[in-house]
């Protein structure tokens, strides 16, 4: 049984319609990212499941029990729904020492004071803030700050815990590594858990799933592999990773083959795919690093096409070149060591294996 | 679906509308009313026409529009060049004045005015009496009981309310600006004129405005000093109407209340305007710019326009009422006449020790139960959806454009006229309610600016870990507004202690505050007890500003201590 059933969740502010439909389901266990731009309805989807936000249409169900649900006049305030959140800033209470944040949770609970006392005591040693139990919670590091939360909402042991963007206030070098910590942490403690941000990298880390969001809906939810190989939208492509989109005309199908004809420079791609049904313009994703460039002489073969070196850049441990060829600019990652000058025209060959066809099913 | 939220915010609502409502509905009813409050009459225009045909109605107004418009001149003048000394130039004592200018602010008008009548007045008063000393008997040239010493002594508390209004406009003014028109050949007197004021200028006005506002409302002046030689501004006018007469002229005191109100709606309406979004600001605040202007050969006599200030409303007032306090007979002065006869009269009498008690009880249960009340409608108001919540603002604002004399012939009208409510009067209930009532505007304002500065996920996170909306709003919220709430707690307190105006009207034998003990020995003529009494009531004052400090510094687990003051609370306080 799924911890986190959504089901057709729409939420209007005023005539902005926030949250738009959207269905998904966190199971035991799992990790689940809610991955989009910025506006796109993230954390009103988080605060809708939280309780902090009333839906205006659609079923939330924690745990096989429906805790929202407007048709049915069905609606649990926050502290009924039995779950911990980890707020964008913290919300760190500065009245309260660490330990009394921590503990805050149980003590509303009337749990007694020995066992609050054990409790608080495991989760801020799993945490490694044994030490700072007792410190003011305004003098804390911004990671401190982050560890002190995710106690506070582990500590009366929810099903789910919920995380709005947790890491996009730590500076770059700590939020990488607090990556793989949140990642290690939350296997540890084995809780079902939804995580809101707009950084890909990070969700690719962290994800058992994805969830990606475009203005409300949901665009489509995999696995992170599946999301970067095999998008299924414009849009998902684009915004997972680097992309080159090209629309091609079907010419025909062969068995596990598809032979196209690009728009931009007419040129002819011959793909592994699936045999489809449509006919007319497909959507074609090329990775840049799966397109090898080699000398001119190549020319002509398979799937190799001449382009034009526009421009290069180098990033340490990879250099990246966007080169042109008719209408179609053709962005690629080669090793550090591929030089290429500016105007030379090169082959640029496109393995069977790499594109895919976007929309088309696994 | 209904939620006990919202139950509760309605309940709320109710609340606050049965506390302002009365007073406000049944001061208008009772301006068409024509009888007296509980006792027959008929709807008519009559008390209007018996107002407006009078032309004695049309000199009060004059009157009222008259002193109030020359006070703020007065004060403004006098603020603004005192701001921008403090601010801009390299007068001396700088700091000393940045901390001293604001003291006259926190002295009740009641204690500036009769301090101002033993000094000032043509039989005894002790200024009158050094000059005849010195130049001959002939010459004591100055009469408190007069227009220009109406004005005088109102100007007093109000320059210090310009200063404290302006001072952080002058101060946030970026040197730079003033500078560049040095640099382009113009001197101090023309920088000031030319740049300095134009910048200042919105702020200017929107003090200015409060300041003339305050100036219509304002009522120990006008009856200690205009009633005794007959000039009437709408505050005294009204008290009269009411006390001289015999059956009172209710009918007048509403119809007079009501165009009171209508000019303050005007007022405040136009400052709105012309405010716009400005509305908070912070009281005192840190660090400090460097000065730009050398007074060089100014300097002095720049520092002796303070110095006349602390002067006149300080030093002169407190040092007086200090003296006759210990003095056996006032207007005769000595060292060795020194005595502790007063107090030992003052305390033996039983309605000092009444008012004492009275005041307390009232201060410290205005301040809880306003305070509390002014949280939870600040909370209502600015972080829930609650239907009713813009009309739950309104109405919290409502008594900001009563008077405290109009306010309590309000109360009369409602606590008279309604059948039930007839048991407070008289009572210490309706003083309670008339103080919490008056205090609502500023407190709601001071906790709506601190609970705003709250981050919402702080709120929520309590929310999701298990606290019901009221377990957050006890555990997380009150603590949080901490600040907010020792400022409101203690504007009730002040304005429960200082105030005559309000409690006037609605005292009854048995529910003396200490303002009308003062004003009761004072129209018996003992002057000294009074004099005990002004000392008492401003230690008090001093205590309670003492206690406010020491539960700042003491509950501060955040860093910043000093919560964002309204201009309007500022303005309450001076009652002038
Ligand atoms: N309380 C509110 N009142 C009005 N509009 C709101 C409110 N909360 C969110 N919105 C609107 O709903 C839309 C979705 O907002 P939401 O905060 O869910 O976005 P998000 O995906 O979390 O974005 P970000 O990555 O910037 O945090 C936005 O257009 C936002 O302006
Ligand atoms: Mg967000």
């Amino acid at each position: 049984m799924a911890v986190v059933t959504v089901h057709n969740l729409r939420k209007a502010f005023g005539r902005v319609q926030a949250v738009n439909g959207v269905s998904f389901e966190v199971e035991e266990g799992e990790l689940v990212t809610l991955l989009g731009e910025s506006g796109c309805g993230k954390t009103t989807t988080l605060r809708l499941i939280a309780g902090l936000e009333e839906n205006d249409e659609g079923e939330i169900i924690l745990r096989g029990e429906v805790v929202s649900d407007p048709a049915r006049s069905k609606f649990f305030p926050p502290e009924k729904r039995k779950i911990g959140m980890v707020f964008q800033s913290y919300a760190i209470w500065p009245h309260m020492t660490v330990f009394e944040n921590v503990a805050f949770p149980l003590r509303i609970r009337r749990l007694p004071s020995a066992e609050i006392r054990k409790r608080v005591g495991e989760v801020l040693a799993m945490l490694g803030l044994k030490d700072l139990a007792s410190r003011l919670a305004t003098r804390l590091s911004g990671g401190q700050q982050q560890r002190v939360a995710i106690a506070r909402a582990l500590a009366c042991d929810p099903a789910i815990l919920l995380m709005d963007e947790p890491l996009s206030n730590l500076d770059a070098k700590l939020r990488e590594r607090m990556r793989f910590e949140l990642r290690e942490l939350q296997r540890r403690f084995g809780i079902a858990t939804l995580y809101v941000t707009h950084d890909q990298a990070e969700a690719m880390v962290l994800s058992d799933r994805i969830i990606v969001m475009k203005d409300g809906h949901v665009e489509q939810v995999g696995t992170p592999q599946e999301i970067y190989e095999c998008p299924q939208s414009q849009f998902v492509s684009d915004f997972i990773g680097m992309a080159n989109l090209m629309t091609g005309e079907v010419i025909e199908w062969e068995e596990g083959l598809c032979r196209l004809l690009i728009s931009g420079n007419s040129r002819e791609l011959i793909m592994y795919a699936k045999k489809g049904s449509n006919s007319g313009p497909v959507l074609v994703l090329i990775r840049p690093e799966n397109v090898e460039v080699n000398e001119a002489e190549e020319l002509p073969s398979e799937n190799t096409w001449p382009a034009l070196v526009e421009v290069g850049a180098y990033f340490g441990d990879h250099r990246e070149y966007i080169l042109r060829d008719g209408n179609i600019s053709i962005r690629v990652k080669t090793g550090p060591r591929v030089i290429l000058k500016r105007g030379e025209v090169v082959a640029v060959h496109i393995p069977r294996e790499s594109p895919v066809l976007v929309g088309h099913g696994f | 679906m209904i939620r006990l939220r919202t139950v509760a915010s309605t309940g709320l609502l109710v609340l606050v509308v049965l506390l302002v409502l009365p007073p406000f509905l049944m001061l208008l009813v009772g301006s068409f009313w024509g009888g007296a409050p509980g006792a027959p009459g008929q709807i008519s225009l009559r008390s209007y026409i018996q107002a407006y045909t009078s032309p004695h109605t049309y000199q009060v107004l004059l009157n009222s529009i008259l002193i109030s418009f020359s006070k703020t001149c007065l004060a403004v003048v006098w603020g603004v060049v005192l701001a921008w000394l403090v601010t801009r130039t390299d007068v001396p004592f700088r700091r000393t004045m940045e901390v001293l200018i604001p003291v006259p602010f926190f002295i009740p008008a009641l204690f500036t005015t009769f301090a101002w009548i033993l000094l000032a007045n043509p039989h005894n008063g002790l200024v009158n009496q050094v000059l005849t000393r010195v130049f001959g008997p002939e010459f004591s040239p100055f009469n408190i009981y007069s227009y220009g010493g109406i004005i005088f002594v109102m100007a007093l508390g109000s320059t210090s309310f310009v200063y404290i209004l302006t001072f952080g406009a002058f101060r946030g003014l970026d040197p730079a600006l003033e500078e560049a028109a040095r640099a382009c050949g113009a001197g101090w007197d023309k920088t000031f004129v030319r740049i300095t004021l134009p910048l200042v200028a919105p702020a200017l006005l929107g003090a200015s405005i409060l300041s003339f506002i305050r100036g219509i409302e304002a009522f120990e002046g006008p009856v200690l000093l205009g009633t005794p030689v007959g000039i009437y501004v709408f505050t005294n006018e009204i008290y009269r109407a009411i006390t001289f007469y015999d059956p009172p002229q209710y009918g007048v005191a509403t119809a007079l209340g009501m165009t009171v109100i209508l000019i303050t709606f005007i007022l405040v309406f136009i400052q709105w305007c012309i405010l716009g979004e400005r509305q908070y600001f912070t009281i005192t605040g840190k660090g400090y710019n460097p000065h730009t202007i050398r007074l060089r050969g100014w300097r002095w006599p720049a520092f002796c326009v303070f110095a006349l200030y602390f002067l006149l409303a300080v030093v002169f007032p407190v040092g007086q009422l200090v003296a006759s306090s210990f003095q056996r007979t006032v207007g005769v002065y000595g060292l060795e006449l020194m005595t502790l006869d007063n107090y030992r009269r003052a305390f033996s009498e039983e309605i000092v020790l009444r008012a004492l008690q009275n005041t307390l009880i009232l201060a410290i249960a205005a301040s809880s139960l306003g305070v509390l009340l002014s949280a939870l409608i600040a909370y209502v108001t600015t972080r829930t959806q609650f239907w009713g919540r813009r009309l739950m603002e309104l109405i919290s604002w409502l008594p900001w454009t009563m008077p405290g004399i109009v306010l309590a012939v309000g109360m009369l009208w409602a606590y008279l006229s309604i059948p039930g409510l007839s048991v407070f009067y008289g009572t210490l209930g309706i003083l309670l309610i008339a103080f919490v009532m008056k205090g609502l505007p500023l407190g709601v304002r001071a906790l709506s600016g601190t609970i705003v500065q709250v981050d919402r996920e702080l709120e929520d996170c309590a929310r999701v870990h298990g606290a019901t909306w009221m377990q957050t709003f006890w555990s997380i919220m009150l603590y949080l507004i901490r600040p907010g709430m020792v400022a409101g707690g203690m504007l009730f307190a002040y304005i429960t202690v200082r105030d005559l105006s309000t409690p006037v009207l609605l005292y009854g034998y048995g529910t003396e505050v200490l303002s009308i003990a003062m004003l009761q020995f004072w129209a018996e003529s003992k002057p000294q007890i009074v004099s005990v009494l002004a000392v008492v009531m401003l230690l008090l004052l001093m205590i309670l500003s003492g206690a406010q400090r020491w539960l700042l510094i003491k509950g501060e687990p955040l860093e910043e201590s000093e919560a964002p003051v309204d201009k309007e609370v500022a303005g309450q306080l001076t009652g002038t």
